[in-house]
């Protein structure tokens, strides 16, 4: 009940499952309302804490967004790196990537260019590539094979964004990953 | 919610305000349209002030204020003059052989975000929270989507294109495709060491026939 949250604990010892109550309702509340229409009283009230409880655990708004996209980065590189094939690749980046879709609205609003927070994403985006990569065989040179790659990751990537903010339907993943690992293999047309 | 709700092309002069009536009017406003451009790129939508705009074009505030009611209003201005570029320059239609022609598109996409590089990364600062250029970025991909998806129909009815191949789904994933790379490559300047011709190359085989068939 908001109002009756439990006293501050210190954060070097009981509060991480505060923290990760305030990481779940921040990924809801984003989900729904993008990150600037995000009242982090709202936040706060979803976990049924309060504005004081985030502060303990946040600096800022910022802080929070960075703390969410750090989960989300780390859930999907576990994911992808356990793929054995560009398929099941693309496929687990949209079923994380739909977990985490209040992180991906926020990040719209958030990583614009020559904040930290694109930053953030820069890295986790070449991280993604360069696992891709390792499914990608025989192209020319690493170059062209990791940018190749980075141009799938940002296909996918806007696919997922395009969706979480509701301008297109929401689809299969099974079907995504395989019209998109069709155009990688055999393309388009028929031979 | 329709995407159509409401177009930028839809602009006229809001309440209270006039178009130009003089040639001397047109040009300040048109000196305000520029400046606008310049102070968008460099503050980003949400950090830009119609004093802002005002002082980079040299006129006083409440001149700005006679033909645009405030700042969304001068990027409604701006985004009408862009859309009918962008519609016009950057088809990808089907070759003679039915084919996409894809390399060109991806070059002229890029030269075209290039020049607009100021006015996408507004645009894009726009989408969320949902507004009225949201709308605007909606329908103008819907017709990009819709075009694939008449390219790829027709392909699969004449043979050229497999019936495996589901129009929807990759219309999508070609307007990914061509959306957020020029994105990042051009307004957040990742180039990825890659070229302009080697990012057509890349999509040419991707829309033509695979990524390692054409490698390999």
């Amino acid at each position: 009940m908001p109002g009756t949250s439990q006293p501050a604990t210190d954060p070097a010892d009981g509060s991480q499952s505060t923290r990760d109550a305030l990481l779940g309702a921040g990924m809801r509340t984003f989900a729904e309302h993008g990150f600037t229409r995000s009242r982090l009283a709202d936040i706060a009230k979803e976990a049924g804490l309060t504005t004081g409880a985030f502060y303990r655990h946040f600096a800022s708004k910022q802080d929070f967004y960075a703390a969410l996209f750090e989960a989300y980065g780390d859930a999907l590189q576990e994911r992808l790196n356990a793929c054995p094939d560009l398929l099941s690749q693309f496929e687990a980046w949209i079923v994380v990537s739909r977990e985490y879709r209040g992180v991906i609205r926020a990040s719209a609003e958030v990583a614009l260019p020559g904040t930290d927070a694109a930053e953030l994403r820069r890295t986790l985006r070449d991280a993604c590539a360069t696992l891709l990569a390792r499914h990608l065989q025989g192209m020319p040179s690493w170059r062209l094979t990791h940018g190749s790659a980075v141009m799938l990751v940002d296909t996918l990537a806007q696919t997922i964004l395009m969706e979480a903010a509701g301008w297109i339907p929401e689809r299969d993943p099974a079907d995504i990953a395989r019209a998109l690992e069709r155009l990688v293999q055999r393309g388009l047309y028929v031979r | 919610m329709s995407p159509r709700a409401r177009r930028s092309e839809d602009w006229k002069p809001a309440d209270g305000r006039t178009a130009p009536a003089s040639s001397r009017s047109q040009r300040t406003r048109d000196a305000v349209l520029a400046a606008a451009i310049e102070v968008f790129g460099r503050k980003g939508f949400n950090g830009a002030t119609m004093l802002d705009i005002a002082q980079e074009a040299g006129v006083a505030s409440g001149t700005a204020y006679q033909y645009f009611a405030d700042k969304a209003d001068v990027f409604r201005y701006l985004l009408r003059d862009l859309e009918d570029q962008l519609h016009r320059e950057t088809r990808m239609p089907a070759g003679a052989d039915g084919h996409l022609v894809v390399r060109e598109a991806v070059l002229r996409y890029l030269a075209v975000y290039r020049k607009h590089a100021a006015l996408f990364r507004t645009w894009w600062e726009v989408l969320e929270p949902h507004s009225e250029f949201t709308d605007a970025w909606i329908a103008l991909h819907e017709k990009s989507r819709r075009e694939l998806i008449a390219v790829i129909e027709a392909g699969r009815a004449q043979g050229t294109i497999e019936d495996d191949v589901d129009p929807e789904i990759t219309a999508d994933l070609i307007v990914s495709m061509f959306e957020r790379p020029a994105y990042l490559r051009i307004v957040y300047g990742w180039d990825d060491n890659l070229t302009d011709e080697e990012v057509a190359d890349v999509m040419a085989s991707l829309l033509g026939y695979g990524l390692l068939a054409d490698a390999g």
